[in-house]
C-alpha cells in the first residue's frame, strides 16, 4: 500500500516537473512569438517546484537515497554498527514528525491570515498542508522501510546486498 | 539590566536601508539608553523578505522591517500610501503614513505580534524603458513591463501594459535579456540593481505611479520587557522621527541615483496635460479598489485617505515655506 | 563561538556515522537554534525555513537541467557522442581515454551533474577501452575525472547553488564556466596523452578510420550539436534566462528523445521520477543547511570568522590559497553539494570583502569541487564508478586518477594567475 503510494506520488513529482518545463516553454513562446508572457509564470513555477519537493519526500525517505557520506560506519564492528543505524533511523523518524508537526501549525495560521502570492494573489495555505502532510508520510515511509529491514535482518538465510 | 537587540535587514549590507536607517537607529538606541540596550547586526539574511514579519513577531529576530505588499491580504490599510500620483516626497510621505496611521488605521492592528516603530515609503515610482519611449497611453499596449507587487501589476493592466513577473533582484536579468521592454522602479533601485545603463527612457509622473510602504517594527515581548525608562528613549528617536528620517535616506539615495540618470542620457518624459489627465482618469479605479478593501476591513477609508493627504499636503506646504 | 564549535564537531560526527547530511544539518541546527534563541522561536524558523525552500524560484531550473541531462542520455546520445570522438581520437596512443575526455566534456553541455555524467559515461566508454587492452586505472580514472567536467561546463547544478547563495547572476556564471571547461579537457587530454606515452601499453592505440567515415558518424550528432547551440548561445547570447534555457533545453531534449530514440511513455515517467526524487534530496539538503547557517549567522559566527581573517590582514593571493587548501581538504571528506551549501554563506563574506569578484570565485569553487570529487576518501565520482563497474577497485581508480590530479594543479594555477580565461566570456555578454 505505502510503496504504490509512494510511487504514486514521486510519478505526481514527475509530471509537475513537466509541468514546470511546460510553463516556462509557453512563457517564452508567448513571450516572443505572440509578445504576450504568461502573467505570474514565476509565481506557478514557485508553487509547483513545492509540490515537486514535498511529493517526492516519502518516496527518497523510503528508498534511503539521501546524500550521505558514512565513512565511519564501515570502520565499526557488526553490533556498533545496527546500533548506530538504529539510532540514526530513530532521529531521522523523530525528525520527520516534528517537521509534520510544526509545517501543520504553521499551515494553520497561514489558513487563518489568509496569506496569499503577490502577484496573482493565489492562497498559500493548501500548498503548507501539502508540506505537513508529505513530511508525516515521509516519516511513516521511512519508518515502514525500516521495518522491513529489521526483518530481512531476522531471517538469517537472507543474502545482504552486498 | 542589560538587553541586547537582534537587528536584521534583508538589504544587501551596504544598502542605505542597511546602513543608514538600521545602523543609525542602532547607533541611536545604545546612545538614548545610555548603553543599557545594546544591538546586534546579524552578517546575512536569515530568510526570504516576505518571512520578515513572521521572523519577528515569532522572536527569531527582534528588529527588521518587511514589505506590505509581500503579504497583500495582511496589509491592507497600510496600503493607502501605495496609490498612483500622491508620492512627491518619500520623506513628506513617510511622515503621513505615520501619522495616518496613529490617528486611524493603528486600532485595526494590521500589524499583530508587533511593536510599529516607524512606517516608511521609498521614493515615487517611475516607468524605465529599454527602447521604446512612452508618451502616450497608446503606447503602454503591449509593453512588457516587470513587476513584483500587486499594485505595480493593477496599474500596468489599467494602462494596457504586460506585466511580467519577476522580483526586484532578478530585474537586471530580466532587462539585459530582453524579457521585458522595462521595468517600474523609483530611481534609487534603478541605481541599485545597475539598471541605469539598460535603459534610455524614463516616463515620470508626478507624485509617482506608486510607491512601497515598509514597516520598521520590533518583536513584540522584546518591547514589553524593556523598561519605561528605555521604551521612552526609543520612543523618541523612532515613530514619526524614524519615519521622517527614514524617508529622507530613501530622498537622498533618489536625487543620487536621479544625478547618475541623467548623465546616463536617459531620455526623461514628464506625463502632463491631458496625457496626465488621462492617466489618472485611467487609473482611478485602483482608488476605488482599494477603498472597497479597507472599508471592507471596518476602516473609514475614504476619511483616512483625505486624512493621509492632507497631512501630505501640510508637509508640502510647510516645507514650500521653509524654501 | 564555543557553541558554533561545538556543533561543526557535532555536525562531523553525525555525518561521520552516517545520518544523511540533510537531516545531520537539520538536527545540529535546530539544537543550536535553540541554545540561541530558545525553543519556540527555534521551531518557528524551522517551520518558515521549510515552507520557504520551495520559494527559491532559481532552483526550478535543478529539475529541469535534471531532466534534460536524463533525457538526452537515455535518448542515446553518450554512444553517439562517444563514437564521433572516437573515430577523431581514437587512433592516439591513449586515444579512446581521450575520447572518452571529449565525450565527457560534450555530455556535461546537457547534464547539469557531474555523478550523472561520470555514471552515464561509464557506461558507454568502459567497454570499448577494455575491449582494446585499455588497462583498469587508466580507463577508470578517465571517466572519473571526466565526469567531473559537468559542473564546470554549463549548465550545472553546482553553480545554480552558488548563485543563489550569493546572489550572483547565473547566467553569468554558465557562461563563465565555458573556457575553463575547455582548459580541462585539453589537460586531461595532455595528461592521458603523456601516460599513453611514458607507459606503452596501458593505453594502446585504437583503429584508424577514413575520413568519410568520420564524417558520417559526427554527422549523426547534429541534433544534439543544435540543442547545445539553442541552450548555451541562448545564455550568452542573452535571449533567455537560465531558468528558461533549462525549461527550452528539457523541452528540446523531450522532443529528441521522442523522436529519435521512441521512447515509451513508461520509461518516460522513469526519467520523470528520477529528476523528481533528486530534486527533492537537493532540496532537502538545502533546507537542513540554512537551518545550521541561520543557526551560525544568529550565533555570530559568521561575523566572527569574518572579522577574525579580515584582522589577519591577508593579500588576496595568500587568502586564496588558504580557501584553497581548505576546500582541498574538506573536499577529500564532503560530498559536493555539502561542500558548498556548507561553505560558501562563511566564506563569501571574506572573498566579498577581500574585493574578489564573485563569478571568478564561483568558477574557482566549482573547480575545487570538481577536485572533490575525485579525492578520496568521499570522492563521489570514484563511488559512482564502483556501483556502476563492481570488478574495478577503488584503489586501482585513484591510482589511474594521479595524472588528472597534476592537471587539476595546473589548470588551478592557470585560473588564478590568468583570471581572464574565466572573465572573458561572462566580461563580454552585454
Ligand atoms: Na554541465
Ligand atoms: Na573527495
Amino acid at each position: 500500500m505505502i510503496d504504490r503510494l509512494q510511487k504514486g506520488l514521486l510519478s505526481f513529482a514527475g509530471i509537475v516537473v513537466l509541468a514546470i518545463m511546460g510553463v516556462t516553454v509557453v512563457d517564452v513562446i508567448g513571450r516572443y512569438v505572440l509578445n504576450r508572457p504568461l502573467a505570474g509564470s514565476f509565481e506557478i513555477t514557485q508553487l509547483l517546484l513545492v509540490l515537486v519537493i514535498f511529493a517526492g519526500l516519502p518516496a527518497v525517505c523510503a528508498a534511503g537515497s539521501h546524500i550521505r557520506v558514512d565513512v565511519l560506519l564501515h570502520m565499526m564492528s557488526k553490533g556498533v554498527r545496527r546500533f548506530v543505524e538504529r539510532a540514526s533511523a530513530a532521529m531521522i523518524v523523530a525528525t520527520l514528525v516534528y517537521l509534520a508537526i510544526l509545517t501543520w501549525e504553521k499551515a494553520g495560521e497561514v489558513v487563518a491570515i489568509g496569506d496569499v502570492t503577490p502577484f496573482l494573489h493565489i492562497p498559500i495555505g493548501p500548498f503548507a498542508y501539502f508540506i505537513s502532510a508529505s513530511c508525516g508520510l515521509a516519516a511513516i515511509a521511512f519508518t515502514a522501510r525500516m521495518l522491513r529491514e529489521l526483518r530481512r535482518v531476522a531471517v538469517p538465510a537472507d543474502r545482504s546486498p552486498s | 539590566a542589560q538587553t541586547t537587540l537582534r537587528v536584521s535587514s534583508w538589504a544587501p549590507p551596504t544598502h542605505p536601508v542597511t546602513t543608514e536607517i538600521f545602523g543609525k537607529w542602532a547607533q541611536d538606541v545604545e546612545r538614548v539608553t545610555d548603553g543599557r540596550v545594546k544591538t546586534e547586526m546579524l552578517g546575512a539574511p536569515l530568510g526570504a523578505p516576505p518571512a520578515y514579519f513572521d521572523l519577528v513577531s515569532k522572536g527569531i529576530v527582534d528588529v527588521s522591517f518587511v514589505t506590505h505588499d509581500f503579504l497583500p491580504n495582511r496589509f491592507v490599510l497600510s496600503g493607502l500610501s501605495q496609490l498612483p500620483f500622491s508620492t512627491y516626497s518619500a520623506e513628506i510621505s513617510s511622515v503621513a503614513l505615520w501619522r495616518t496611521h496613529e490617528a486611524m488605521l493603528a486600532e485595526f492592528d494590521e500589524h499583530k505580534g508587533v511593536k510599529v516603530l516607524a512606517l516608511m515609503v521609498h521614493g515615487p515610482g517611475q516607468l524605465y524603458t529599454i527602447s521604446k519611449p512612452v508618451t502616450a497611453i497608446a503606447d503602454f499596449a503591449g509593453l512588457k513591463v516587470r513587476a513584483s507587487a500587486a499594485i505595480q501589476t493593477e496599474i500596468l493592466e489599467q494602462v494596457g501594459g504586460s506585466p511580467v513577473s519577476a522580483p526586484p533582484t532578478k530585474s537586471y536579468e530580466v532587462m539585459s535579456n530582453g524579457v521585458v521592454d522595462g521595468t517600474l522602479f523609483p530611481p534609487e533601485s534603478m541605481s541599485g540593481f545597475n539598471l541605469v545603463p539598460l535603459v534610455k527612457h524614463e516616463l515620470a509622473v508626478p507624485g509617482g505611479f506608486y510607491t512601497t510602504s515598509f514597516v520598521i517594527m520590533m518583536n513584540q515581548a522584546k518591547w514589553d520587557s524593556l523598561s519605561d525608562a528605555d521604551k521612552e528613549a526609543i520612543l523618541s528617536i523612532s515613530g514619526e522621527y524614524l519615519s521622517r528620517r527614514a524617508g529622507a535616506v530613501w530622498d537622498a539615495s533618489d536625487e543620487a541615483a536621479n544625478a547618475e540618470i541623467d548623465e546616463a542620457g536617459v531620455q526623461r518624459v514628464v506625463a502632463e496635460g491631458a496625457f496626465l489627465e488621462e492617466l489618472k482618469q485611467t487609473l482611478a479605479p485602483l482608488e476605488d479598489s482599494w477603498i472597497a478593501r479597507a472599508s471592507a476591513k471596518g476602516l473609514d477609508a475614504k476619511a483616512a485617505l483625505e486624512f493621509y493627504r492632507a497631512e501630505v499636503g501640510k508637509e508640502m506646504a510647510a516645507r514650500n515655506k521653509a524654501n | 563561538m564555543t557553541s558554533a564549535l561545538v556543533s561543526i564537531a557535532a555536525l562531523l560526527a553525525l555525518m561521520a556515522v552516517g545520518l544523511p547530511i540533510a537531516f545531520a544539518m537539520l538536527i545540529v541546527g535546530f539544537a543550536g537554534l535553540v541554545y540561541v534563541l530558545g525553543w519556540t522561536p527555534a521551531a518557528a524558523l524551522v517551520a518558515q525555513t521549510t515552507l520557504d525552500a520551495g520559494q527559491a524560484y532559481e532552483l526550478s531550473v535543478v529539475p529541469l537541467f535534471i531532466l534534460m541531462g536524463s533525457l538526452v542520455a537515455r535518448a542515446g546520445i553518450a554512444d553517439d557522442l562517444y563514437v564521433a570522438a572516437n573515430v577523431w581520437l581514437g587512433r592516439f596512443r591513449g586515444g579512446l581515454a581521450m575520447a572518452t575526455i571529449v565525450a565527457c566534456g560534450l555530455f556535461s553541455a546537457m547534464s547539469g551533474s557531474s555523478l550523472a555524467t561520470a555514471a552515464t559515461m561509464a557506461k558507454v566508454a568502459m567497454p570499448p577501452m577494455k575491449r582494446y587492452g585499455y588497462q583498469d586505472s587508466i580507463a577508470a580514472g578517465s571517466i572519473a575525472a571526466g565526469g567531473t567536467i559537468g559542473i564546470l561546463i554549463p549548465p550545472s547544478v553546482v553553480m545554480i547553488v552558488y548563485g543563489l547563495l550569493t546572489e550572483t547572476d547565473i547566467g553569468k556564471l554558465f557562461v563563465a564556466g565555458i573556457v575553463p571547461g575547455l582548459i580541462t579537457i585539453a589537460g586531461y587530454m595532455a595528461a592521458i596523452w603523456l601516460t599513453a606515452v611514458l607507459k606503452p601499453g596501458i593505453a594502446p592505440r585504437g583503429e584508424a578510420t577514413s575520413f568519410l567515415e568520420k564524417l558520417a558518424v559526427t554527422r549523426r550528432v547534429w541534433m544534439f550539436a543544435l540543442l547545445l547551440i539553442v541552450v548555451i548561445g541562448g545564455i550568452y547570447l542573452g535571449v533567455f534566462t537560465p531558468t528558461e534555457s533549462a525549461g527550452i533545453g528539457a523541452f528540446g531534449a523531450f522532443l529528441l528523445a521522442i523522436v529519435r530514440a521512441r521512447l515509451r511513455p513508461a520509461v518516460v515517467l522513469d526519467i520523470l521520477r528520477d529528476a523528481a526524487g533528486i530534486t527533492t534530496m537537493l532540496f532537502f539538503v538545502l533546507i537542513g543547511a540554512l537551518i545550521y547557517t541561520a543557526f551560525l549567522n544568529l550565533a555570530g559566527f559568521s561575523y566572527w570568522l569574518s572579522e577574525a581573517i579580515t584582522g589577519l590582514g591577508l593579500t588576496q593571493l595568500e587568502l586564496i590559497f588558504i580557501l584553497m587548501a581548505g576546500y582541498v581538504v574538506l573536499g577529500m571528506f564532503l560530498e559536493s553539494m555539502s561542500l558548498i551549501i556548507l561553505t560558501i554563506p562563511i566564506v563569501f563574506p571574506i572573498v566579498q570583502a577581500a574585493g574578489i569578484d564573485p563569478v571568478w570565485f564561483g568558477i574557482f569553487v566549482v573547480v575545487l569541487t570538481e577536485v572533490s570529487l575525485i579525492t578520496p576518501p568521499v570522492g563521489m565520482n570514484i563511488f559512482v564508478l564502483r556501483s556502476v563497474l563492481p570488478e574495478v577497485g577503488f584503489r586501482t581508480i585513484c591510482a589511474g586518477l594521479i595524472p588528472f590530479y597534476v592537471a587539476d594543479i595546473i589548470r588551478i594555477l592557470i585560473f588564478l594567475f590568468v583570471p581572464m580565461t574565466v572573465m572573458f566570456l561572462p566580461l563580454s555578454m552585454h
